[in-house]
């Protein structure tokens, strides 16, 4: 057995940092398979429950899971869940969904982060971020379309940043969050 | 790759490593390897990652690890559960260690009714134990620490704490099974009886008592740990008081004092600042979006918006109900003679109520992850000093460590938790890992409060990875005599080295000069 040793570069930082671009799954290859997505709402966030009802709408979310706020349910659902898991939430749960996912052997996908600040939403994610600009409040629809295209259809990986203009901020919101999808239990060809 | 290791070397180990566990369970590729890392970690990227793990499934793929270990002076970071966030995670103590990940040993042997204790495996979670008591109808609670993902034997190595009467998790610890260095199985307490009922039983034996030495420590790897369960009690009261004033934090412990030493409050009580409590409900942004720490005029309205003290205090009665009326009686004149203590039973539709009654009758939860919300970016470490219950005590740290907050641009985000006769101060130093300068800032503060504290006579009672060289050195008494007992057992028990060099600044002889 033969181990190869020096092509290392292990990932660091957390959720935030993770470099998950280029990880290296063959994008084309989604559009052709049938694959089930999951879609991880966290119910007291209101752009994540946004982002998922878009996701069902679109005809892509297989099934959802609503997550509470104690956050217990991603410990339970995770485990269980097999396909693409995506999801709009808050960085803890992000974090957590990362921590356990990855344990058992998922792979990410895309992990990009949405900022609130000075009363613009900062979006970083890949791809024409242009229609994400120039959405305030309904920003969520729009990444869950973006999202899709990303995973599923045609995807430009270039690095990006935006801002939207003024609005304001859901007093339930969190004001930071991250949008993220991981393959789970699915055999790459 | 391992200090001192070349790659043909390392191939070589690993490969024999493959032959005791199995290939699928040795890891070198940076997927598996990124969980092994510190997600929060308050140092710039690229430091104290790993450069393999192997995951062993029994007791005896952990004797023939270690001679592999051995044999090519390969360090190692041994670790069960791996959430100890905050506290460095699963990542090991430098760069280059192969973590020897023990979460495939999660069977939980045993659960006695009878006596109240159950033996655990490393990798068995809060989680896993409370779902298996409800499975088998048994009446025994667990005491989570706070989040219940964390690992029952873990934390109670740890020194963790819980919420429960039964929150001093080293102290429910009875008996455990530890594989030394050079892989010679040793039984503590009466587990050293060939065929004894009582290993979980009693902690005392004939001898020295060495439990204690495992925790903290890098003496040996412990494969099983007995722990205390709690008897589902016939009555429970939790309730929360709050207190209008940052001074009347003195003012609590002395009340509360008399109340936990005489055990009319057997739970673990504690003071929770503001800006903690309330973080699990909203965010800083949603009232302040400036730099430093949030101005006393608004920290005022957020109290009044929700309904909430500068301090918060949460404590439980257990027991029958008769017990608790009488027992209420002493906590109500005591703790609500403090002008303006509100007293609340239920709280509707509050996050930070429901997680805190959750955990005080012993109900895992994630919660109290939701609080890293306040910042966004989610990073913290914490800095957790430990002293008596001194009500002045309690007030001169607090200022101390809330004005060095200040200094550094931070809010003080803390909490106070009493033991049976000690004090836990826990201080979240929150930041948002994107912000580098922050994350920066967050380390200097850390550094800094590890000596005014010992200046002012007080210790941590935990750290994170990055600071254990530093506080080993604040505990100087006769020359840092204590470290020097570590260092001489850890070269007599482990030669070669390879245990979780650094843990707790407990270096072996070979790496003591550089640390």
């Amino acid at each position: 057995m033969a181990w190869d040793v020096s092509r290392r570069t292990v990932m660091s930082g957390g959720a935030v940092g993770a470099a998950v671009v280029g990880l290296g799954i063959g994008r084309s290859a989604w559009a052709k398979r049938p694959i089930k997505t999951i879609v991880i709402e966290e119910a007291e966030v209101p752009e994540s429950r946004l982002f998922a009802e878009t996701f069902v709408n679109s005809g892509r979310a297989a099934k959802i899971i609503r997550i509470d706020r104690s956050l217990n349910g991603l410990l339970h659902e995770l485990a269980i869940a097999e396909g693409v898991l995506v999801g709009l939430t808050s960085d803890p749960a992000a974090m957590i969904a990362e921590q356990i996912l990855v344990a058992d052997g998922a792979r990410p996908l895309l992990q990009w982060t949405h900022h609130y600040r000075k009363m613009r939403w900062e979006h970083r994610t890949e791809g024409a971020p242009a229609l994400l600009a120039r959405a305030s409040t309904g920003w969520p629809t729009v990444l869950a379309h973006h999202m899709q295209d990303a995973l599923f259809g045609d995807r430009q990986t270039a690095e990006l940043r935006c801002e939207s203009g003024h609005c304001s901020l859901d007093g339930k919101s969190p004001g930071m969050l991250v949008s993220w999808a991981f393959e789970v239990g699915v055999q790459q060809s | 790759m391992p200090q001192g290791v070349d790659a043909a070397t390392f191939s070589k180990a690993l490969d024999e490593l493959a032959a005791i566990v199995g290939k699928e369970w040795v890891f070198v590729d940076e997927l598996p390897l990124s969980a092994y890392r510190d997600a929060y970690s308050p140092l710039a990227d690229g430091e104290m990652l790993p450069s393999a793990a192997v995951a062993p499934a029994n007791m005896e793929q952990i004797q023939q690890a270690l001679n592999v270990f051995n044999a090519y002076k390969l360090p190692i970071w041994t670790f069960g559960n791996g959430r100890n966030f905050a506290y460095g995670g699963p990542a090991p103590r430098q760069s280059g260690y192969v973590m020897f990940d023990l979460k495939r040993m999660n069977r939980i042997l045993e659960v006695n009714e009878k006596y109240g204790y159950a033996l655990v495996e490393p990798g068995v979670s809060y989680f896993q134990l409370h779902r298996h008591l409800r499975k088998i109808g048994s009446k025994l609670w667990v005491d989570p620490a706070a989040p219940g993902w964390g690992g029952v034997m873990g934390n109670a190595l740890e020194h963790g704490a819980g919420y429960t009467p039964y929150g001093d998790h080293f102290v429910m610890q009875c008996g455990m099974e530890v594989v030394l260095a050079d892989g010679q199985v040793v039984r503590t307490g009466q587990g050293a009886i060939e065929g004894s009922q009582h290993w979980q039983s009693t902690k005392h034996a004939a001898g020295p008592h060495f439990d204690g030495m495992f925790t903290q420590s890098n003496f040996g790897v412990v494969t099983k740990m007995g722990i205390w369960l709690m008897p589902e009690p016939p009555g429970y009261k939790p309730f929360m008081i709050t207190y209008e004033r940052e001074g009347d934090l003195a003012a609590i412990f002395d009340a509360v004092l008399p109340l936990k030493v005489n055990q009319v409050i057997p739970n673990a009580a504690v003071a929770v600042d503001l800006l903690w409590e309330v973080s699990a409900k909203t965010t800083r942004r949603h009232y302040f979006d400036g730099k430093g720490p949030i101005p006393d005029s608004i920290r005022k309205k957020i109290a009044s918006d929700h309904g909430l003290g500068m301090w918060n205090f949460y404590a439980a009665l257990y027991g029958p109900p008769p017990i608790i009326e009488n027992n209420w009686k002493l906590v109500e004149e005591a703790m609500m003679s403090i002008p303006g203590a509100k007293l609340h039973l239920d709280r509707e539709n509050d996050p930070a109520w429901d997680y805190r009654v959750q955990l005080m009758r012993g109900e895992p939860n994630m919660t109290e992850f939701s609080i890293m919300n306040w910042i966004g970016g989610g990073g913290h470490i914490n800095f957790s000093p430990i002293s008596a219950p001194d009500g002045k005590e309690a007030l001169s740290q607090y200022n101390l460590i809330k004005q060095r907050c200040h200094d550094f641009g931070f809010d003080y985000i803390g909490e106070f938790l009493v033991g049976w006769r000690d004090m836990h101060h826990i201080l979240m130093i929150m930041y948002d890992r994107a912000d580098e300068g922050m994350r920066k800032s967050a380390y200097d503060l850390f550094g800094k409060l590890v000596d005014e504290a010992a200046s002012a006579g007080f210790g941590e009672y935990r750290t994170h990875l990055a600071f254990m060289d530093q506080i080993a050195k604040t505990y100087k008494h006769n020359d840092g005599a204590l470290w020097d007992l570590h260092h001489r057992l850890k070269d007599v028990l482990d030669p070669n080295g390879i245990l979780s060099p650094g843990k707790q600044g407990i270096w072996p002889q070979a790496m003591r000069n550089q640390a």
